[in-house]
């Protein structure tokens, strides 16, 4: 069988030896299985190739390779856990997700790199958003077929898309302008004004697809840690 | 096979402890019940004891039947130096391998979002509340390696940064006595960075 490359999300002890794994594929998307032998090295933030045996929703590690380990720095820790959070919590196992799959490695190697995260995790969430099929609309137009104005405010409905705003929509998280909006269904995430917008518009997302239960890897930032806590969260 | 439900149930039992199936398990059962009655009587006081009289230190969370556990009580111990663990066992190993004389905090885990577990989970307030104090002034975080480990650790390292302690990491790397090539990669990169002066 060939071997499929996956990303590992998270690890759980599983009998004395083993390990519950859950790792993101390309083909398979997310997919849950056993790793025999448990050392220490399959951890998060590492790409193996790994044959997978087995149906149903857990399957079993034939072997398994390690490609490449991405060290990050401390303080890049949470952000990759997020990643690994939100990616865990919407993805469903067995979506095919190659988009993702390439998207987690690039944001990954950014995280690793050290370099500015922002628009790697942008790129990340909007392409996570499109897997499970809440993709922002690439046409830049408003829910009733309107080509959107740059300048005009808007409020993006989670499961229909951007509509006018009102005055009552003033300083809501959805409220957005037609120029990030249209940026975005470019791929244009350059701007620190488009980005910003986009930051709080996918927070609300995310957190509408989410549910009521609120992501536990937000609480990893100290409140209290001093301002500059507040502009690395994602 | 004996059909006395009394003696599977004892079987099932056991089967509760780590390492240990159905095998292991009826033959720690049948060693008892055969040749030490004696010893199964004892390890049943034993373990009844400890369950309901062993709880958690008031000040570092560890186990003791005690309210303070006999370290934090240590007049002898160094008061401004807090060693920060995951669980009770390594605060073992460390007063068996190291001249530590400093306290501990024991976490009782570690912070790991999938598993539900966050800084509220962890009772991180307790130990904010020592620093808080002011009395300490090094933070030792003996954290494990994991991803989790290490956003453990720094997540205590701000904390304690923002009451003023300083904040040490213990060294992570080759075994002593271990070839380099049977060392994993990224243990043997991370020895590589935190090489010293010789």
């Amino acid at each position: 069988m060939e071997p499929v490359p996956g990303y590992v999300l998270h690890v759980r002890p599983y009998r004395e030896r083993s390990a519950l794994v859950e790792l993101l594929t390309g083909p398979q998307g997310r997919v849950g299985c056993v790793v025999r032998g448990r050392d220490g090295t399959t951890r998060p933030f590492t790409r193996f190739d790994v044959v997978l045996r087995g149906q149903g929703e857990l399957l079993t590690a034939a072997s398994i390779d390690e490609v490449a380990q991405y060290r990050l720095a401390p303080r890049q820790l949470a952000l990759g856990l997020y990643l690994n959070e939100i990616t865990y919590r919407l993805c469903p196992r067995g979506l095919p997700a190659e988009a993702l799959f390439e998207a987690y490695g690039h944001t990954l190697e950014r995280l690793a790199g050290g370099a500015s995260t922002e628009p790697a995790l942008r790129r990340y969430e909007l392409t996570l958003l499109d897997t499970i099929g809440y993709g922002l609309s690439h046409e830049p137009a408003t829910a009733d077929g309107e080509a959107l104005r740059p300048e005009g405010l808007y409020r993006y409905h989670a499961e229909a898309g951007p509509v006018p705003a009102d005055r009552r929509d003033a300083g809501h998280d959805a409220c957005i302008h037609g120029s990030t909006l249209i940026a975005l269904a470019q791929g244009e995430l350059a701007s620190p004004a488009v980005l910003e917008e986009a930051k709080r518009l996918l927070r609300h997302l995310i957190a509408h697809h989410l549910g009521s239960r609120p992501l536990m890897s937000r609480k990893l930032w100290r409140p209290s840690a001093g301002h500059s806590s507040v502009q690395e969260d994602p | 096979m004996s059909d006395s439900s009394l003696l599977a149930s004892l079987i099932e039992a056991l089967r509760c402890l780590p390492g240990v199936g159905s095998r292991s398990a009826q033959r720690m059962a049948f060693h008892l019940l055969e040749r030490d009655r004696e010893g199964a009587l004892r390890l049943s006081d034993r373990l009844r004891e400890a369950v309901e009289r062993i709880g958690h230190c008031k000040v570092c969370r560890t186990l003791t039947e005690l309210e303070i556990c006999r370290i934090c009580a240590d007049p002898g111990r160094q008061r401004d130096t807090l060693c920060v663990v995951e669980t009770p066992a390594e605060v073992l190993a460390i007063e068996q391998a190291t001249g530590y004389r400093g306290l501990y905090h024991v976490l009782m885990g570690r912070l790991s979002p999938l598993d539900g577990i966050g800084p509220e989970e962890l009772g991180l307030d307790r130990l904010e509340e020592r620093l808080a104090s002011g009395e300490i002034r090094e933070v030792i975080l003996a954290t494990n390696t994991t991803v989790e480990g290490e956003v453990t650790a720094h997540y205590i390292g701000e904390m304690a940064k923002t009451h003023g302690a300083r904040t040490t990491r213990i060294a992570h790397g080759v075994p002593l006595g271990g070839e380099l090539d049977h060392v994993d990669r990224g243990t043997l990169s991370h020895a590589f960075e935190g090489r010293r002066e010789y």
